[in-house]
Parts: structure tokens; C-alpha cells; sequence
């Protein structure tokens, strides 16, 4: 799933239009909206808008924060952050993905990463807590960005987290002459940025995936099981499968009378099985 | 290709930190202050990053040369390992490197100058000969063209009976070691492998014909060379194939000018192997590894054995069995 967080509705706007995507309407405190690869939420402006829209859309999803070393059990969605930046000089409606964050009030900083080839320059982001109007160096200037990413930091890997910035003002373009239209316009000049993005994170994100022919026994109808049992017999059988996928599991552990009894027939056949290396990788 | 240039920001003007910059034009430069913000960052997947790794160039601080597992050893009493680069552009399936870093960017430490100086210090306290052993987190000669490194240590070795460093490599690429006449303390060792085992899991390394071509030319030049059949892999019919292995091997190579022969067979600690197969959860390949206990994982006895014997009775013929090594303890988690 692709999630888009933007923190204006006229930086959603283009979007929501762009990927046909429909609003969720039962009960949903936030504005959600969604297609079936890709959801959007509106944050509304602010670190703290834009991580708890994450938080919430992650929520949707029944996922919880699974251990951040751990990559077998980490989520695999993928977060972009769409929305309007000043910077000091770049062009009105240039477009720049974040390779660095600074958090304005702290000082720390988060790295992004850019794992795929791109057009798109990219520059450093700095999150503040009010309009930026000095730009007092080349870094771009939001009001999301870092709540943003330390927020979906929680739940993806950093190559699925990805920030686009659209230049909104800059020394000659002062913040206050923005409105709706006009936000609206650049990111709909920008569409082909957000399109490029979400499909270069949709294809880092293809995930090996099981063979359709591998089922799940459901080990504990069969004998009494332990959790630490079914966990043994899961993984042999996973193995067993990769080694040799014409291998019929549930008849070699038929005659078993326990538990015990499956690992040990399942361990025997798996040490008489030898790994094949097909003609061509 | 480099897309993204991680540099300490102590390290901008570092002049060989410039000249890398300046070789890859078109690569994004992002400054920090260290390289672990980066290498060390919470929450990242090796697999993702290994499609388009970023170079981090940095600082090493601290200590650089650590204390080799003495089951590493290849002779000497006194082992030590340095990392000037972390990761390598070769994709091995089973590579332990997987296991051990969070991250596949590549990160070179440029003061290349205090490694030698840790190096001297070291080898000042030893009397008797020490080896020194480089490749141990990346590879020697892989990452040569862009970092310059062996080139700038060859220049450093002064040929002597008190040390000696290992390069080891799965690079056919010797240009700039022939640049130098043959030097009596820099042992160039390949890892090698049938080339059945090369084409499924060694992506991006040179072929074994070309690893033996490049062993011969250093050996034929009067260059210490090793040879590392490690890890040896069981697959059916593997019987066969490792013995047209050995045969091509021994066409190849004056095995009995050979310095060193080390054997291993596939292994892991198992804290590594499950990070492995988390990310790789279709490889077949860690199918017939088993958790051995003791923090371990690898083949049963049986199969260890029988690689194991193979190999030792083919190299027995060649050569005297104090030269011959096996390596089969799992690799150790870094002491760092």
C-alpha cells in the first residue's frame, strides 16, 4: 500500500484526482481517501498533524510498530510526504525530494533515503514551526517534513519513506501572495513527479513473495502443539517446500502420532534433501 | 553507479574525499556529522539498499585494527583485521555481511594514513611474524578503481619476514597490484568456487576462470597467493562438480608454490542467518542450514564432513598439510 500524507486539502486536491481516489466516509475523524494500492490523508499543517495522520492511516491497517531491528517482521508500506516548500532561490514549482531533514526547533536531523534512480534533484529540509521568510540558507523550508518521517520511520523501512516538495515561495515570491489555487496548480504541475515517485517506491517494494503452492497446515488440529512446536514445524515445512516443492508434508508427518513425532520425521527428511541448483539462475 | 555520497562533514575537503566526489559527477552529496547517522539508522532493509547502495565517505576514529579469531588464522601466532570499507558491490547470497549491518551502503574511511600507523604500532610489539588481514567487511579489490586504496598501501608495505597483509578478493582486477613488482608481505588470496555456485549466488563477481586466471599471473610474477574455498556449498550432484572444480583448479595453479589454503563450509551465527532469511525468505539456499546450538548455524556433521574431506584430500595431494586450514567456526560477531 502507497500511503500519501499531504497537510492542505489543495495539495490533495490534484491527487485524489490524478489517482481516482474515493473518500473513506464511515465514522473517519480525518479525511481519507483511497483507491486499491494507494490511500491519502489530510494532516492539516505541523509535525504534530502531519506524525499523527500517519500514525492513523498505519492504524487503518491493524499494524503496530514491529520491532525496528527486526526486518522479518517489518511493514512493508511505502509513506510519501506531498506538499508546498520556500526555499531562498529555486524556481516557483521546482520540484526536489528530501535527502536530509533538520528538525528547525532541535537541530536533529534524519536522513531519507533515495535508493532509486531519479531526475528529481534533491535537496535539505528543514521542518519549522512558522513560515520561514528569511530562507537563511539553501535548504528548503515546510512545516511537516520531520514529524512526518520519524513518524513512518515507525512503521516502514526508511527506503519506503519518501518526501516531495513543491517550491511555493522564495525571496522574490513572498509566503503570504500563496492561496488555494495557486498550491493547487503546483502540485498539479507536479503530478508527474508524485506519479514517477509512487511507482519507483511500488517497485523497491516487491517483496518475495511465497509461491501461491505453498499452504499453511494448520499444524495444531492435528496433534496437541505447542507454540514452540507449531513455530519448528512451520519452518520446516517452509523449508522443505523451497528445497523441494514436490514434497507432500502433510503425508510424510500422517502416521505421526505427536507433534514431536511430525519434527522429527520432518527434521530426517530435511537432512536427506538436497538443495538443486536449477540449469540457469 | 553511486547516486548518493554520504560525507562527515569533517571529511569535505579531505582530499581523497574530493577526488571520489569528483569522480561521480552526477551523484547527490549529503553532508552529516557522522557515518552512522546514516550506516547505523534505525529501521532499514539490506535488501532494498543493495539495488542502489549510497557511498559514505568518513572518518575512522578510534581504533582500526582488531584482533582475528585465531581459528582465522594462517599460520601466524599474532592475527589482526582492519576495515578501511564497510560493504561491497558484490551481491553473495550467503555473504554474512547481510547478517552483521543493518545497511548495504558502502562506507570508506579515508584516513587511509592512520590505519598504517595503527599497523606500525602493532607490529612494533610482536617479535614473531604477524599477519594482517584486509577484506574481511568488504572486498579487498572489488571498490579499487574508486577508492585507491591497495594501491596506496602497496606503497606503504615495505617487503619483510615480520608481517604479512591479506587481500582477499573475488575481483579479477589486478591492474594497479601489477603496477608494483611482487612484494613478499601482501598475500593475494581469492575466494573461490565451482562456477555453478558463482552463477547462483556470487552476482557481480568475476567468473572462476578469470578469479584463476588473475591467481596465476600474481603467482606466475612471484606474488604469495591464496586460495579460499570457502563456503563450500552441498547440492545435489555437488560431488561431481566440486571435482571438475579441483581438476580446473589444478590446471591453473603451482599448487605446491601455493602459500595457504583455507576450507570452510556454509555457516552463520543464527542471529545473522534469521536476518538473512528474513530478507530473502524464497532462497533455498539457507533451506538445509540448521541451528547448531551455541549461537551457530550450518550443515549436519555429516555434510561438513564430507565437504570438508573432499577438499582436504584433494589439496593433500598438492601440498604439505600445514599449509591447508579449515575455517569452519562461525564467523564471529564483530568485536566492535
Amino acid at each position: 500500500m502507497l500511503n500519501i500524507v499531504t497537510a492542505l486539502n489543495s495539495e490533495a486536491q490534484p491527487i485524489i484526482e490524478h489517482f481516482s481516489l474515493a473518500r473513506l466516509q464511515t465514522g473517519h475523524p480525518m479525511r481519507v481517501f483511497t483507491n486499491d494500492d494507494i490511500r491519502l490523508i489530510v494532516s492539516g499543517i505541523g509535525n504534530v498533524r502531519s506524525a499523527a495522520s500517519v500514525g492513523y492511516l498505519a492504524g487503518l491497517d491493524g499494524l503496530l510498530p514491529g520491532s525496528p531491528n527486526d526486518d522479518s517482521s517489518r511493514q512493508h508500506n511505502a509513506w510519501i510526504n506531498v506538499g508546498i516548500a520556500g526555499h531562498s532561490h529555486a524556481e516557483i514549482g521546482a520540484c526536489f525530494t528530501a535527502d536530509k531533514i533538520i528538525d528547525g526547533r532541535s537541530g536533529d536531523t534524519a536522513y531519507p533515503s533515495i535508493p532509486y534512480a531519479t531526475e528529481i534533484p534533491s535537496a535539505c529540509l528543514c521542518t519549522v514551526e512558522r513560515p520561514e521568510v528569511n530562507y537563511p540558507d539553501s535548504s528548503l523550508y515546510d512545516m511537516e517534513g520531520y514529524g512526518f518521517f520519524l513518524a513512518a520511520q515507525r512503521f516502514s523501512s526508511v527506503e519506503l519513506i519518501s518526501l516531495l516538495k513543491v517550491v511555493s515561495d522564495n525571496r522574490d515570491n513572498h509566503v503570504n501572495q500563496i492561496n488555494k489555487g495557486f498550491v493547487r496548480r503546483l502540485i498539479e504541475n507536479a503530478i508527474r513527479e508524485v506519479e514517477f515517485t509512487l511507482n519507483a517506491l511500488r517497485s523497491l517494494n516487491a517483496e518475495p513473495a511465497l509461491s501461491a503452492e505453498h499452504v499453511v497446515i494448520p499444524w495444531e488440529n492435528m496433534w496437541r502443539t505447542t507454540h514452540s512446536q507449531k513455530q519448528i514445524l512451520h519452518d520446516m515445512h517452509h523449508r522443505l517446500f523451497l528445497l523441494n516443492k514436490g514434497i507432500d508434508v502433510a503425508l510424510l508427518v500422517s502416521n505421526c502420532q505427536t507433534a514431536h513425532e511430525a519434527i522429527a520425521a520432518l527434521n530426517k527428511k530435511l537432512t536427506n534433501t538436497q538443495l538443486r541448483l536449477s540449469p540457469t539462475p | 553507479m553511486i547516486e548518493t555520497i554520504y560525507v562527515e562533514t569533517e571529511m569535505l575537503r579531505h582530499p581523497r574525499a574530493e577526488r571520489i566526489i569528483d569522480k561521480y559527477k552526477r551523484a547527490r552529496v549529503v553532508e552529516c556529522e557522522h557515518y552512522g547517522e546514516v550506516f547505523n539508522r534505525k529501521g532499514q532493509n539490506f535488501r532494498i539498499q543493495k539495488q542502489a547502495p549510497a557511498l559514505i565517505l568518513a572518518k575512522k576514529q578510534g581504533r582500526k585494527l582488531y584482533e582475528a579469531p585465531q581459528d582465522h588464522a594462517i599460520g601466524a601466532q599474532h592475527n589482526y583485521y582492519f576495515s578501511h570499507l564497510l560493504n561491497c558491490p558484490f551481491d553473495c547470497r550467503y555473504c554474512f555481511l547481510q547478517g552483521k549491518f543493518d545497511s548495504a551502503n558502502y562506507v570508506l574511511f579515508v584516513n587511509y594514513e592512520d590505519f598504517w600507523e595503527d599497523i606500525e604500532n602493532k607490529l612494533s610489539l610482536h617479535a614473531e611474524p604477524v599477519h594482517i588481514f584486509s577484506g574481511y567487511d568488504c572486498d579487498s579489490l572489488a571498490f579499487e578503481p574508486i577508492t585507491g586504496f591497495v594501491e596506496w598501501l602497496l606503497g606503504q608495505l615495505v617487503p619483510s619476514t615480520s608481517y604479512l597483509l591479506e587481500l582477499r578478493t573475488k575481483s579479477a582486477q589486478i591492474r594497479q597490484i601489477l603496477r608494483f613488482p611482487p612484494n613478499k608481505s601482501c598475500l593475494v588470496a581469492y575466494s573461490i568456487a565451482p562456477q555453478a555456485i558463482i552463477d547462483h549466488f556470487e552476482h557481480g563477481t568475476s567468473s572462476l576462470i578469470e578469479r584463476l586466471t588473475a591467481l596465476a599471473q600474481l603467482q606466475t610474477l612471484g606474488w604469495p597467493i591464496g586460495l579460499r574455498v570457502d563456503p563450500l556449498i552441498e547440492f545435489e550432484g555437488c560431488e561431481q562438480v566440486y571435482h571438475e572444480f579441483f581438476k580446473l583448479i589444478e590446471q591453473h595453479i603451482n599448487l605446491p608454490k601455493v602459500h595457504s589454503i583455507t576450507l570452510g563450509t556454509m555457516r552463520f551465527p543464527t542471529s545473522y542467518l534469521k536476518k538473512i532469511r528474513g530478507l530473502y525468505p524464497t532462497e533455498p539456499l539457507f533451506a538445509s542450514v540448521n541451528t547448531l546450538g551455541a549461537g551457530t548455524a550450518g550443515y549436519p556433521d555429516e555434510v561438513v564432513n564430507g565437504l570438508l574431506g573432499n577438499a582436504k584430500r584433494f589439496f593433500l595431494r598438492h601440498l604439505d598439510p600445514a599449509r591447508i586450514f579449515i575455517q569452519n567456526s562461525e564467523d564471529k560477531e564483530s568485536e566492535r
